[in-house]
């Protein structure tokens, strides 16, 4: 892929179509690159996280029940440097050294669940390290994250004077439909509410996003984030007003609403940054689309800008979701089957005639990833590559999505006892100047749990390390970083 | 509770065979006495033809006597969380206060849903995507508002001065847009919105044009924040006139007040249980106010009945019905709307005649769908929906509506699964908690989901598959009340056989009041309609909706008063939900 053209310097004049539906207007961008605290960048120091989700288990037959387990079409069938090519990571063939894999990994919180978390709660202590919370709405996947997910932790600690702390992006087929299953949790409950609209978020980290303002030039855009300043001004005085005559439920609720006008209001404050010499060009304004293949393909290249502009440094990227009927007809999967509906959902529960599907949906989605692992190692970044600058984890919401669980039957046949280890599977790229890539890793019999797991990518990204790189972890799931991903090998697994 | 899968294209229905006990609300321990007597006579006499302007509401029945507990300054008072306008109501509302009808809310990341309903305080948060939602669109509407600034303003520039008209602007579409008189302190922090914008070179009306964006953001505006006049001698707060006009309004009209509603939260006028019950009858009653009043009410029952949950992409098997196209979801979503419609303002509104109507609203084309496979429901020329009589013995209100049948089933199969779980939750409020994880689970449920077999019907399919005793248990609870709509395929239409074998759909009711033998879904849908556990469940759907949450023990004179208007009125949705309005702690919050 040749992503943005990300080497070639930026045209000064680049002009982007406004925001305005189809209003077509022109929109002057000399300030873009002038986000990118360049300094910084050139010392290498800038580093980014991307968590991103492929839904209903990294092979969705992987813990296929009825005694058939040769249907994990994901795990290596060795460890190791050389590990054997599978049938779903064919998308990685080139990407072998660039990329460790991981299974085996235990989920502590699920083990400990009185139940098995029911039908793909996964997404909600997949980057939360608190266990999850339920809501009482009567609604079903009522699961919720326990706490702020460690994506925007570390958008805390490394976020700061970006345009955007944090950018969540979901490839979804209904613009605004709200799906469940997302990775990012503002706090225990707050589920952090992703882009579905390619063009949008276009707009948002692009463009001034104002419809119909034709901010032709420099001045056009001072006086956009004056009045825009002034408007939120007063916005922000009213909360205040009101807030003094609330109780307490509701100021927190009018906390949260004032926490997003204050993201707004930074993002709109960051247009007025001076331009200053070349860095990154902006890709072409999406349309909206809600084609899976087109979609993701335009927010995987919007993303890699954005990082690459230095407009935002972490980020959630969500194929779908878990538990979501998906069609995938441009993979040439009908829509209905034997009277089935052919959606990704329903081919992760069926039988192994329609495994060749489950196959190929499972393969595109995971070479969505590794198009994104492409696409940063191909930006270059001093002397070296946007992907040596970020941390990459990839991984599912259930550890099979013919199970629902997040878990599920360990490899090599014998079922998974209650209480035992579960076996969640990653693919882990990035973060070079902390992670050796090239291997296939497997924890045996729970050597490594997930909480390690975060916390290792929480150390390659913030550069804490230490007792305070587990800080945000409850006690009683601390464990050293996950062992076996710095080169350093050990007995401990197999 | 088990809700609907969130399936557009036919994912599996969650297959609830549970472990453990079925049989029992949730809910538990509020099995009030409906209010007083038996259901009474209070309905309309008779119906207008269709197409007619809508029949006057009768006159509220008078209350049954209060239960002493119930008795006003003795009332437990349920939680009151400051809510944010639904989507829906945020296109109401601007559409009210600025005649924008551009409806751009639906626009906006789809509203959590929560016990069926779209406006639950609990789950309508403004997240920094919808922040940025509401910032573009407060910006367009504003835009469009200043397009005719002369019918905006309460002034003229030009002759009070721009600053002086600004300030009448602040404080005239300020208390329509805060639905209340701005405090000062509100006052200045629009007006400074102006100054500053004046202040850096910018004209009069693009002065306005931020003022009323910034309007459009704040807190006042986007939810409901019910601070009160102060505290009784009880401890709960007396809400103020302008409050209880919100109250009112967004409960009837799912809208902000109207100029009449402010006027007489101006003069005081809305304290007593007496003024704000003459100006609901007003709402709900006079003609002048219809078209508020079947939008609002349809934000309720469009949901309860689920016509609002049909999606748009909606698919069945084309193998078997090739005449289900991309188009058919929208057309029965239009049968729905019309058939509610007419059965709320034409025809007593009864939660009965929702069960049981032996009539539909069709026109030309819906009328071809369903006779391509019953040929009794007539060919119908008319190109806007109809009243059409249908057979009594095939058809009974909306469960037997395609829209329902087809959103609750399979792309090619009844799921009478599906159906018993949703009518369980839906019509008798005893939700069926999701299946334990199980291997047992996935091979019931992949058998199941297979095509359905020519020599086996869905009823003998359940026979075979669910035969665990734990299964059984639970699922004896709600296998029958599906089965009992197996005359009802896929595509949600009539069929009189299956697999080459007539339907059988006599069942019995289990865990309810109702406990006995059915003898078919007109049955079935015949004693729901006439039962207490029926009638209790339709006001609950109709307090959830009203009060944006669930029920709680604190609920439960609100809960009684519901049901006595209820049952005062032949449980007429607009008795039940101007209850509301009679309910001891409707002028009050809890402190």
């Amino acid at each position: 892929m040749n992503v943005v053209g990300l080497r070639s310097p930026l045209p000064r004049r680049t002009v982007l179509r406004g925001l305005a539906r189809g209003a077509g207007v022109a929109v002057a961008l000399p300030w873009l690159e002038a986000m990118a605290p360049r300094r910084a960048r050139a010392q290498g120091a800038v580093r980014r996280f991307i968590g991103g989700l492929k839904p209903m288990g990294m092979s969705a037959h992987r813990a296929h029940p009825f005694g058939d387990f040769t249907a994990d079409h994901f795990t290596p069938k060795a460890t190791g440097a050389n590990w054997p090519m599978t049938t779903v990571l064919q998308p990685f063939a080139d990407l072998r050294n660039d990329v460790t894999i991981l299974s085996g990994v235990a989920h502590r919180a699920i083990e400990t669940a009185p139940t098995d978390s029911i039908c793909h709660d996964g997404n909600c202590v997949f980057l939360v390290a608190q266990d999850p919370v339920e809501a009482n709405d009567g609604e079903i996947f009522s699961s919720q994250g326990g706490g702020r997910s460690m994506d925007l932790l570390i958008a805390d600690r490394i976020g700061a004077g970006t345009r955007l702390p944090s950018l969540e992006l979901q490839v979804a087929y209904d613009l605004q439909k709200r799906w469940t299953h997302f990775l990012s949790w503002n706090s225990a409950g707050q589920q952090r509410e992703p882009m579905r609209d390619a063009s949008k978020v276009f707009d948002r980290v692009f463009s001034a996003g104002v419809p119909d303002q034709g901010a032709q030039n420099q001045a056009a855009l001072e006086r956009l984030r004056r009045q825009r300043g002034s408007v939120l001004d007063g916005v922000k005085a009213n909360i205040a007003t009101l807030r003094k005559q609330l109780g307490v439920a509701d100021q927190a609720r009018l906390d949260r609403h004032l926490g997003s006008i204050r993201e707004v209001e930074q993002r709109i404050a960051s247009l007025t940054a001076p331009p200053t010499g070349s860095g990154c060009s902006a890709p072409a304004r999406p349309s909206t689309s809600s084609s899976f293949n087109v979609v993701s393909k335009a927010m995987i290249d919007l993303l890699v800008t954005a990082l690459a502009c230095d407009l935002t440094r972490v980020a959630t990227f969500v194929i779908g979701g878990g538990a979501q009927d998906v069609m995938y007809p441009f993979l040439g999967i009908p829509d209905v089957y034997n009277g089935i509906g052919m959606s990704h959902h329903s081919i992760t529960h069926g039988g192994s005639d329609v495994r060749e599907w489950a196959d190929k949906i499972d393969a595109w989605q995971l070479e969505q990833f590794a198009y994104l692992i492409r696409s940063l190692k191909g930006a270059k970044e001093g002397d070296r590559t946007l992907l040596d600058q970020t941390v990459v984890l990839v991984g599912s919401e259930t550890s099979s999505g013919y199970n629902h669980n997040f878990g599920g039957w360990a490899w090599g046949g014998e079922s998974r006892p209650k209480g035992s280890p579960l076996d969640n599977a990653f693919v882990l790229a990035g973060g070079t100047h902390y992670f050796k890539h090239g291997t296939h890793v497997r924890y045996k019999g729970g050597t490594a749990h997930h909480h390690q797991v975060l916390r290792a990518c929480y150390e390659a990204v913030t550069g804490i390390e230490g007792a305070a790189s587990a800080s945000w972890i409850p006690a009683k799931y601390q464990g050293p970083p996950a062992p076996g991903l710095r080169g350093d090998r050990s007995a401990e697994m197999i | 509770m088990v809700s609907r899968m969130p399936t557009a294209t036919g994912a599996p229905a969650i297959v609830a065979l549970l472990l453990g006990a079925c049989v029992g609300s949730i809910e538990g321990g509020m099995g009030f006495e409906p209010g007083g007597g038996e259901p009474g006579s209070g309905g309309t006499a008779g119906s207008p033809p269709p197409g007619s302007e809508p029949s006057p509401l009768p006159p509220a029945q008078p209350l049954p006597p209060s239960a002493e507990a119930c008795a006003p300054g003795k009332v437990q008072l349920g939680r009151t969380p400051m809510r944010r306008l639904s989507h829906a109501e945020y296109n109401h509302t601007v559409a009210d206060l600025l005649g924008d009808a551009t409806a751009p809310a639906s626009a906006f990341p789809a509203d959590v849903a929560s016990f069926g309903y779209d406006n639950n305080a609990d789950r309508l948060e403004v997240t920094t995507i919808l922040a940025e939602d509401y910032l573009a669109t407060a910006d367009a509407l504003a835009t469009r508002a200043v397009g005719n600034l002369a019918a905006l303003l309460p002034c003229d520039p030009a002759k009070t001065g721009e600053d002086a008209c600004a300030g009448q602007f602040v404080a005239a579409f300020g208390k329509r847009a805060f639905r209340r008189p701005l405090s000062s302190e509100e006052a200045a922090n629009l007006l400074a919105v102006y100054r500053s914008s004046r202040q850096g070179g910018d004209d009069f009306a693009t002065g306005i044009r931020l003022t009323i964006t910034a309007a459009l953001l704040s807190p006042q505006f986007l939810f409901r924040a019910e601070i009160g006049a102060g505290q009784v001698a009880d401890g709960a707060v007396k809400l103020t006139g302008y409050e209880v006009a919100s109250r009112l309004s967004y409960l009837l009209w799912a809208s902000m007040p109207d100029d009449e509603l402010l006027r007489a939260a101006d003069a005081g006028q809305l304290a007593t249980d007496a003024e704000v019950r003459a100006q609901a009858m007003r709402m709900l009653g006079d003609p002048r106010f219809a078209a508020r009043a079947r939008r609002g009410l349809a934000r309720f029952s469009a949901q309860w009945i689920p016509a609002s949950a049909i999606p748009a992409n909606l698919t069945k098997d084309p193998a078997q019905w090739r005449d289900w196209t991309a188009a058919t979801p929208a057309l029965l979503k239009t049968e729905l709307a019309a058939f509610i419609d007419h059965v709320t303002w034409q025809d007593g509104g009864k939660f009965a005649t929702f069960l049981q109507a032996p009539y539909t609203l069709l026109d030309r084309e819906l009328a071809a769908f369903y006779r391509a496979k019953d040929p009794t429901i007539p060919a119908i020329t008319s190109a806007t929906p109809v009243k059409v009589a249908l057979d009594p013995a095939r058809y009974a209100g909306f469960m037997t509506r395609a829209g329902v049948m087809a959103l609750e089933a399979g792309p090619a199969t009844s799921k009478p699964i599906r159906r018993g779980v949703f009518f369980r939750d839906r019509l008798l409020c005893d939700p069926v908690p999701p299946p334990v994880p199980d291997p047992k689970v996935d091979q019931a449920r992949a058998e199941l989901d297979k095509p359905a077999a020519a020599n086996e019907t869905e009823r003998q399919r359940l026979e075979r598959v669910i035969t665990d005793v734990q299964c059984v248990s639970c699922h004896r609870v709600f296998n029958d009340l599906g089965l009992a709509f197996e005359n009802f395929d896929a595509s949600g239409r009539w069929r009189a056989q299956q697999a080459g074998q007539a339907i059988v759909t006599a069942g019995v009711l289990v865990g309810t009041e109702l406990e006995g033998p059915f003898a078919g879904h007109t049955d079935l849908l015949g004693k729901v309609a006439q039962s207490r556990q029926g009638r209790e469940c339709f006001v609950k759907q109709v307090f959830r909706y009203a009060a944006g949450r669930g029920e709680t023990v604190a609920d439960a004179c609100t809960l009684a008063t519901l049901n006595g208007a209820g049952a005062a009125s032949d449980y007429d949705v607009r008795q039940v939900m101007l209850a509301m309005v009679s309910a001891p702690g409707f002028l009050y919050r809890a402190p």
